[in-house]
Formats: C-alpha cells, structure tokens, sequence
C-alpha cells in the first residue's frame, strides 16, 4: 500500500526532473566544458598508474636531470630533485581530487545526517545541533584546519579530518532547511501516517528531495578544498614530501619561481583550471536546478 | 560553444599575461635598464648612507639574555650585549670581551679583569659586580644549566675583578661565558625586574631603540661603546622580517634591504652575476647527521651503525638534496674547529660495510630503517640515504612530519631514525653531546662510561693543546661508535649590497654588524 | 531594532564560549609538554613538575578551561611559550595590521565588484559582460599565494611600483589587498551579476518599464536593492574568508598580522598564542556576521518590520 504511492512519487519525482535537468545542462557550454574537463581529469587520475610508475617516476630522485625546462623528453620540465614533473602533476591530481572529494563526502554524510535529524525532529534535537555548528561556523574554515592539523600534525589523515569537520555545518544547515521545507508536505505526513519509520522517511522521501542543493554545494565545496589543501600545503601543513599535492608542488618551486617558472606555473594551472571547471559546473547546476528558472 | 572557447582562452591570457609580466625578466637574469629601483636615492645624493637594513628570516623569540635558544634571538643579542668573552667570527677562537685578560690558578680558579671604560646603555659604568649578578641571574633559568653548571662560585673582588671558582677543573669555562645566557646587563636592572625582553640594557655596540612586532626591529650605534675598534660604524640598524626566501631576495635587489640571511640556494647564480651585490658563502659548522635511536634493536648493535655508516655516500647526498651546495662529513665532529680530526672516519666503502652486516650475523633485509624528517631537504636526504642503503639490502622508510611532531617523537623517544644537525661554537661544546648527560633530554643518545669520563677529562683540562688532543681521541673514539652518523655541513649564503664593506661572517652564523661599513 | 541588536548580542556568548571551548580542546591534543617548553633544554625533572603544578596543568582539563576563561574575560590570555611575553599584548600588537589589510581589501573588492556585477548584468552578453566574469573567474579558482608571488614579481621587481614586504605607508597595502581582495572582488561581482539579472527579470521591474520609468531609474531604484540582499550574504561569507586567506597573504608579504603570528606559533607548538589568535579572530568574524545581519535587517524591509 505505501509502496504504492512512493513509487508512484518516485516515477513521477525522478525521471523527468533528471532529464530536465541534463537537457539544461547540455545546453550550458561553460558548465559542460567544465563537466568534460572533470571527467577527463579523474579518468587521468584514475589511470595515474597505468601512466607513471609511483616509486621510480614519482618519488625517486634523478639529480642529473634537474630542472630542465620542458621538452619532448619531460613535457612540462623537470624539478629541483630531476622528477618529472608531468608524472607528479598526473600524481597529484590523485591525491588532490581524493583528498576533496573524501573531505567533501566525509562531512556530506556526517552533516547530512545531522541536518535531516535536526530538521525531521525539531526541538531541543534540533536546537543543540544548531548551536554547535553556529560555533563551528563562527571560525573561518582555513583557521578551523590550520588548528586541527596543528594539533594532531600534519598528514593526509589529519588533513582529510580537519577539511571535512570544517565543511560539516554547511551540510547540516542545507539538508536541514531542504528538509524544513519538505518535512510539511502532504506525502510525507502520509508516509508517516500510514506508519513508515523515522529513518525510512528520512532517507527515502525527504533526502532525495534536497538532492539538488547538495549536489551544487558538493560541486562548489570541492573547489573550496582543493583550494584551502593548496594553502595548508604552502604553510607546510597539508600533504607531506616527497607526495605531489598540487599545492605542495605549487609551493615547493616557489622558490625558483623566477629562473624556472614552470614550476609553479604548471601545477598553479592545474589547480586553477580545475577549481574553474567544478566552478563552472557547480553554476550551471544551480541555474539547472532552480525551479524558477525553468 | 564558441562562446565558451573565447572564455576559456581568455581566462588563459589572463593568466598567462599576469606570468608573463611576473616572469619577463626570469629568462635573462640581468636586470634590463629603468628596473633599477634600489640604493639609488642615496647614491645620488652623494651622501653617506646611514642606515643598514637586514632581512631576517623569522623574529627573535626574545631580546633577553636568558630565557631562549633561538639563533635569531642570539643574532640580536650580539648587538645589545657582551660577555666577559666572544667567539671571534673569523677564526671561531675564544678570545677576551669584556675582560682584559684572565688567569687561571689551581685549576679552578679563573680571575678575569675588565676592560676599562666599559658603558652600560643607560650610561652606568659596568662594574665587576654587575658581572657576578648576571651571571648568578643567569644561574637560575635551567636552560642555562650546560653553561653555568661548572660555575661554583661567582664573586666581585673589586670593581673591575672577578673570581670565578668551578666545581672540577674546567677547561669549557671561557667558551661558556660567550654564551649568550651569561651576557652581563646592570645588576640594578637584574634587581628591579627589568623586562630585558622589551627594553635590553647592555654594553652592546648597539642600543635598542624600537620592535614592531612581526615586523621590524630598530637599533641605532652606541656611542660610548668600550672598544673603539670595534665601535658601530653604521649609525642605524633596521632588521626586517621576511619569512619567504624569494622576497628576501627580491626586497635585496628592490633595495629594500641592504643585507640578507640564507639566501635561497635558486637564486645565489643570480645574485653573484649581478655586480651591485656581493655573495659571501661559508661552510657552515652546522653538522647534520643522521641519529639513530640506540635503545632500538637491532641499532643498539655498533656492527649495524657502522655498516650504515661506511654505507652512505656522502657526496650522492650533497649532489641530490643540497645541489652540491655543501661539504662532506664523514666524522664524529663538524670540521672547521681547533681540535676536529677525521681519524677514524667512516669513509663511505661499501665491501666495509657489508663486512660489518656480517660481523653483526643478521640477515639485513629484516632491518628496517624510519627516518623522520622535518622538511624537504631532510627528506631529500633521507631519500639519498634510502637508495644507498638499499645497496646493503637494509630497507629504509622516509617518513615526513612537521616540526613540532618531529621534535616530540624525538624528546619522547619516539623515532628510530632522523636527520638533525648541531652547530656550537667550539670542539669541546661539540664533543660533550657524546656524555650520556643529553640522553635525559634526547632519549636515544649515546650511553658509554668510557665516553663520559673522557668527555669530563678532556672538559677539565685547562691546557689548550693538551685538551685538544683529547678531544680528539673522543672524536676517534666515538667514530668506532658510530652513535650518530655525520652526512655534510651546508653552505651559507649572506648576500648584500656591494655597497657594504667590512662584512665578516662566521662558521657558526653569526655575522658583526658592528665591522660594517658603507664604502 | 535595539532589541534585535541585543539579542543579537547575546547570542554571540554561547558561541564565543564554544569556540573556546573546542580550540582548548583541540590544542591539548598538541604534541609536547607546556612546562617542559617554557624552561627549555636544560630543565630537571623536578623543575618541570614543580612548574606543571604551579600552571595548574595538573588540574583535569575542564578546570584548566575554566580558568582560561575567567583569565580571557580579564583580558589575560596567557604567557606566550616563546616569547615569554603576554599573549594579549602581542595579539592585539599585530591584530590592527590584519584588521586594517582586510577592511581594505574588503572596501576594495566591494567597491569594484558590486558596479562591475551590476554593469555585467545590464549589458549581458557583451564584449564587457565577458571580460569581467573571465576577470571573476580566474579571482575565484586561483590560488591566492601564486596570485601574490606573481604580483610580487609584477609590480615590486620588475616595474618597481611598490614595497616588496612591511607595513609602512599606503604604497604597502596596494598588494597584499589585491591579492586577497581579488578573489572576493570575484565572488561578489558574480553573486550581484546573477541576482541582478534574476531581479531584472521580475514582474515588477518589467511593470516599472512597462509604464514608463526610465532603464536607468529602474535599474537604479528598484532591482538594485532587491539584488542587494543576496551580495550582502557572499559579502559577510567572504570576509571570513578574508581572516583565513589574510594567513596565506600576510606570509607571502610579510605583513606583521596576526595570521603570521598565528602560522609562527604553530610551528614553534606555542599553544597559547595559537588560542590567544583562534579566539580573537574568531570573536571579531562573529561580529562581522552580526554586522552584516544588522545590515540586512536595515536593507529587507521584511525582517525590518520583523522587530521594529
């Protein structure tokens, strides 16, 4: 009987609004570009293996064959240790894609989860949730992982931890106002007039409702954190030598920024150009997503 | 589409016009005509510059006397302060300061009597019983414990003798006395709690004037200093914080900052093909090596230390980590004081080092090799060390780790392997880390009575050249030991305006601001 | 309105006491002991307790809050572990440097990012429209300290316009708050650009037209402050990123703030200092938020009428 009708909320929720939101998708260039530009990134990212081989291409020292500018042989040059730096940029964007996107899902599902609680139960529930990620929004998100990673030490654990703990209250706060939003409408209150549980309700009617927010803010938070990972790494915080993170490659040839500008020119692009491409795709989600705008 | 691809390859233009225009001079590194923007105003004045601007790499932690072991800290206490003896930068001997001379009777008896004319910086003379309270003061901050600790007693004969009488016969005692925890400053100050840290008062050739925290500090020359050969002969001093080596360099060629600490290795070509400046390069006697926790098993064993230690090839590791910018050690001492020795040494021989695995009898692919460092160029060498041992079949795991964690394993005892590096001012200082007295504070440390008492011995020989010859024994001794392992001592580099004459600067880093001059 | 302000008010406390409370907490996980650091290398065992004891680190961590607390509403922060010094002196020494370069930055980037959306918006799809949101996007996805490095190259060595590093004279800010305005400039030019076409978009705007009032008039009197509600809220997000980016900033130009001072602390484990900056950074991007609340309240007539 109940699955009657959420199957029939389903059918009619999910498949057009998909559709119709990859028909206007396809019809933004810039978010496209993005979104093609993403998917080549992972798949190189995917196949990092397969292209350089990690301890003899990425890690070991070739001091004969330092800084060369690029050529046929090292494609974009090598650096001060006589790595190429192609291998550890194809490296990096490994460990900085994975690095965000753990971050990013990590607190997704942490805040998600609060959020939906504390939306779905109100009261006190709610209003102690609330009040803690108030603080944790009270502390500008740089600051919050420069201290956990101060604490703890730096490492890529430490470093995925402080990220995702600093990006939680967003979450909480979208999926906990989608769900304020929804938690009234009448399917709903049938659901659970008809006796489905809490959880049931939660993760199968209200969730898949605040699919969209999330799924921008996803996109967005990711930049964020390649961003923010790039800027612990300068302040010798985030992923430790001889690992190619982006930003540590960025700030391990600042400085030959000078004589070898390539060094910080090449894994500067990366991170711009990726941070543009999930920008660029986040947008167009958004304006894909927004009801007014269809 | 097509308006996407504008896009695109406008964000590129933007990008790359923005480095284009940042790196347009980065190929040729001449700089062209107009970009001249330093020193200039001076020179065309036609008048005498007067002030000299330093760049630091990071701010002095204090201005005190007591109280810090920060190089930078020590670098400006240099300026304020004297003690009753200095290191002299050239030559790294220890030779009288504010004493005029010294005597020693029976061993441990040391009377020292003061320079005339000696001037605190609020115009009080410095007298024999200033000198005996801040060293007395100095006696009670336990960080000074290793260089008050052989002082029993401290007393004023008249105003301008003191009697220094040690527990043992001690022959480090002058060398202790240049350390900056028994500077003197005014016994007045000492007993109305003067905070030295916000206002120093002492003999110095300069007098401090201004801090502005996290940026600048100001001194300006003393005029009544002591020794008038060794008066400031640049009026005012101004030292800049700059924590990011390339702007240092490019505040050094703007003209911003006359004088600059560590330059960046990238840029020392530039600097020293560029005529309006002038690059001093020392070996350092910073000594870094690779420790080994001796309480591990199997390194607890000397057949394992030395077979790692006649296994690393000290040149792979400067060619790699340092871009050759270094010099080789293979010994138990830094080279460049009275008294290092390379007896003994491990020089790197591979067919030895595998004759020390089999002396030891273990199958060396079980020995497995942590080394913790705290920066890039650690973990280059660390890396090199790596690639070399695995020759041995000795696997070695580089973990990377940031300072403060470093040094926690390490005070905890918490590491098998790091790379570190020890830069005192003298052999001796050098050779008494070797007691197994530093073993409190840096678990791991060497632990061999015979070692003690020779390291006691040679601290309570007064002869210079009788104690010499023990510290070199320690040095052959320790060899055989292996207790740390000894990769290279860098080269520093002090860059300054060409400008500048009568630059001095020492082994150990310090440099004397107070020989300067503008040309 | 000053019962909101109030309220407003009040509710910063708990949060200020939370924030406290976690970074306190957090930072006791910090490797290394606090008594063993204050009296260095040469210190016995005995002298270590005896100082452990009397800093009360012995006491269970809640009461060593407490009393930070109780200390922090004097105004005492705590003794430095480095510097010996007290850490309110020092934080609040340096804290004008940071304020100063971020309110800078941030007038800036308001000023030229909220025309340069609103002239986008107006004249979408032109040669002017593309340029400032390629401008806008290279702000948001470049990283700020290449943005400085390179701007650092730019105009201090090569065309020898402005200081290098310090904190002295007008010339000196010109840098640090371009390199950490731009990606602010950009965040709100993009927000005032989006909501403004959405606003000119509405029914009543196309009324305004429809009768009549002039494009400008319209643009000007009518979507401008309805467009503005949105940019306000990226205008106060943005300034906490400001605080956090001014870390990344301050080190590349050596600006004597507090974000330096924090990122020197961290390295030398001086877990009060640390605090002392956490707590003081925070409580003054609290207050900006309160601002900018108080700031929509005076600019949406709807929560105006709320609590008048």
């Amino acid at each position: 009987m109940g699955n009657t009708s959420s199957d029939l909320s389903k059918k009619y929720k999910k498949v057009s609004p998909v559709r119709e939101v990859m028909s206007l998708l396809v019809r933004n260039k810039a978010a496209m570009a993005g979104l093609i530009f993403l998917i080549l990134l992972v798949g190189v990212s995917l196949s990092a293996d397969l292209l350089f081989d990690y301890e003899s291409q990425v890690v070991e020292q070739n001091i004969s064959e330092r800084l060369q500018w690029p050529s046929a042989e090292h494609l974009f040059g090598t650096d001060e240790y006589g790595r190429d730096l192609l291998a550890r940029v194809v490296h990096g964007s490994r460990l900085s894609l994975s690095v965000s996107f753990v971050s990013v899902l990590a607190s997704l599902i942490i805040g998600g989860i609060l959020g939906a609680v504390s939306g779905y139960y109100g009261g006190l529930l709610d209003e102690i949730i609330m009040r803690i990620t108030d603080i944790f929004l009270a502390i500008p998100m740089t600051l919050l992982a420069m201290v956990i990673v101060a604490a703890l030490g730096a490492s890529t654990t430490n470093l995925i931890i402080s990220l995702s703990l600093s990006a939680v209250p967003t979450f909480a706060r979208i999926v906990r106002s989608s769900v304020l939003t929804v938690r009234e409408v009448e399917y709903i209150e049938a659901a659970g007039a008809i006796g489905a549980k809490d959880g049931t309700i939660i993760f199968s009617h209200i969730l898949p409702n605040c699919i969209g927010p999330i799924i921008v803010q996803t996109t967005l938070r990711v930049a964020a954190m390649i961003s923010n990972t790039a800027g612990l790494s300068f302040l010798g915080l985030g992923v430790q030598a001889p690992a190619p993170e982006w930003g540590a490659l960025l700030s391990a040839g600042r400085n030959y920024i000078r004589d070898y500008s390539y060094l910080t020119f090449i894994p500067g692009l990366a991170i711009m150009l990726t941070i543009l491409a999930l920008n660029l795709l986040g947008d167009g989600l958004r304006d894909a997503l927004d009801p007014r705008l269809k | 589409m097509r308006k996407m691809k504008k896009l695109l390859c406008l964000c590129m233009t933007a990008a790359l016009s923005l480095g284009s225009l940042a790196g347009c001079s980065t190929k040729n590194p001449a700089p062209s005509d107009g970009e001249t923007v330093g020193a200039q105003n001076e020179e065309s004045g036609g008048e005498k510059k007067d002030t000299l601007t330093v760049a630091l790499t990071s701010e002095p932690p204090s201005l005190t006397t007591c109280d810090h072991d920060s190089i930078v800290g020590v670098y400006m206490n240099l300026l304020t302060y004297n003690g009753l003896m200095r290191v002299d930068h050239e030559t790294l001997e220890v030779v009288p300061d504010l004493a005029e001379s010294y005597t020693v009777e029976n061993e441990t008896e040391w009377t020292f009597v003061l320079k005339d004319g000696i001037k605190f910086h609020d115009g009080s003379d410095c007298t024999a019983q200033d000198v005996a309270a801040s060293i007395e003061w100095a006696k009670t901050f336990p960080g000074s414990a290793n260089y008050t600790r052989n002082i029993k007693t401290i007393e004023a004969v008249d105003d301008k003798t003191v009697k220094i009488v040690t527990e043992v016969p001690y022959a480090g005692l002058p060398a202790d006395l240049a350390y900056h925890y028994n500077f003197i400053v005014p016994e007045e100050l000492i007993e109305s709690g003067h905070d030295f840290n916000s206002e120093p008062v002492g003999t110095g050739p300069y007098k401090f004037v201004s801090w502005q925290y996290g940026d600048s500090l100001n001194f300006v020359g003393f005029e009544e200093y002591f020794d008038a050969e060794r008066k400031a002969s640049i009026p005012n001093l101004v030292f800049k914080i700059i924590p990011e080596g390339t702007s240092r360099t490019i505040a050094l060629e703007a003209g911003e900052v006359d004088f600059v600490y560590d330059v960046p290795s990238a840029d020392v070509e530039r600097l020293k093909s560029d005529e309006k400046f002038e690059v001093k390069e020392i070996t350092s006697v910073e000594n870094f090596f690779l420790g080994i926790n001796l309480e591990k098993e199997p390194f607890n064993d000397v057949n394992v230390r030395q077979a790692i230690n006649y296994g690393i090839n000290r040149e792979d590791v400067i060619a790699a980590a340092l871009n050759g910018y270094g010099a080789s050690n293979y010994t138990a001492i830094a080279m460049g004081y009275e008294g290092d020795t390379d007896a003994g040494a491990a020089v790197y021989d591979l067919d030895k080092a595998k004759e020390y695995l089999d002396k030891w009898g273990g199958d060396p692919s079980s020995i497995v090799l942590p080394i913790i460092c705290s920066n890039e160029t650690k973990v280059a060498v660390a890396t090199v060390i790596q690639s070399n041992l695995s020759k041995l079949g000795i696997q070695v795991e580089v973990v990377s780790t940031d300072t403060a964690t470093y040094f926690a394993d390490w005070e905890a005892g918490n590491y098998t392997g790091l790379i570190s590096s020890w830069s005192p001012s003298n052999s001796l200082t050098y050779v008494q880390r070797y007691h197994s007295d530093r073993a409190l504070t840096y678990p791991g440390s060497l632990k061999d009575e015979e070692v003690d008492k020779m390291v006691r011995d040679a601290e309570s020989t007064i002869d210079d050249t009788e104690r010499i010859g023990k510290i070199k024994t320690i040095v052959e001794t320790v060899n055989g030991l292996a207790p740390q392992i000894s990769l290279y001592q860098p080269l520093m580099f002090r860059a300054y305006s060409a400008d500048l004459g009568g630059v001095t600067a020492s082994a150990t880093g310090y440099v004397g601001f107070n020989d300067m001059y503008w040309k | 309105m000053i019962k909101f302000i109030i309220r407003r008010l009040l509710s910063l406390i708990p949060v200020i006491l939370g924030v406290t409370f976690f970074v306190f907490m957090v930072m006791q996980l910090a490797p290394g002991d606090a008594a063993k650091l204050l009296l260095g290398e040469g210190a016995t065992q005995e002298q270590v307790e005896e100082l452990r004891e009397e800093m009360g680190l012995n006491d269970p961590v809640i009461v060593q809050y407490v009393r930070y607390m109780v200390n922090f509403c004097k105004g005492d922060l705590g003794t430095s572990y480095a510097t010996k010094r007290p850490v309110a002196d020092e934080v609040f020494s340096r804290f004008p440097y940071t304020f100063n370069l971020s309110i800078v930055a941030g007038i800036v980037s308001i000023l030229l990012a909220i025309p340069l959306g609103i002239l986008a918006a107006v004249k979408q799809n032109t040669f002017f429209d593309n340029i400032s949101m390629v401008i806008s996007l290279v702000g948001v996805s470049m990283p700020i300290f290449w943005l400085a490095l390179l701007l650092v190259l730019a105009f201090s060595l090569n065309l020898g316009w402005f200081p290098v590093q310090g904190a002295d004279g007008w010339k000196s800010y010109v840098l640090p708050a371009i390199s950490l305005g731009f990606m602010n400039m950009a965040s709100i030019a993009r927000t005032t650009r989006s909501s403004m076409l959405e606003t000119v978009r509405q029914d009543y705007i196309r009324t305004a037209r429809a009768k009549g009032v002039p494009k400008r008039d319209a643009i000007v009197k009518h979507a401008f402050e309805n467009a503005l509600i949105p940019t306000i809220t990226v205008c106060g997000i943005q300034l906490g990123q400001l605080l956090g980016g001014s870390v990344l900033t301050e080190t590349v130009f050596a600006w004597p703030g507090i974000g330096r001072l924090m990122v020197q602390s961290i390295s030398s484990r001086d877990v009060p200092m640390v605090l002392g900056c956490m707590v003081v950074m925070t409580v003054c991007f609290s207050v900006v938020n309160l601002l900018v609340d108080l700031l929509y309240a005076f600019v949406d007539p709807r929560i105006k009428a709320m609590y008048s």
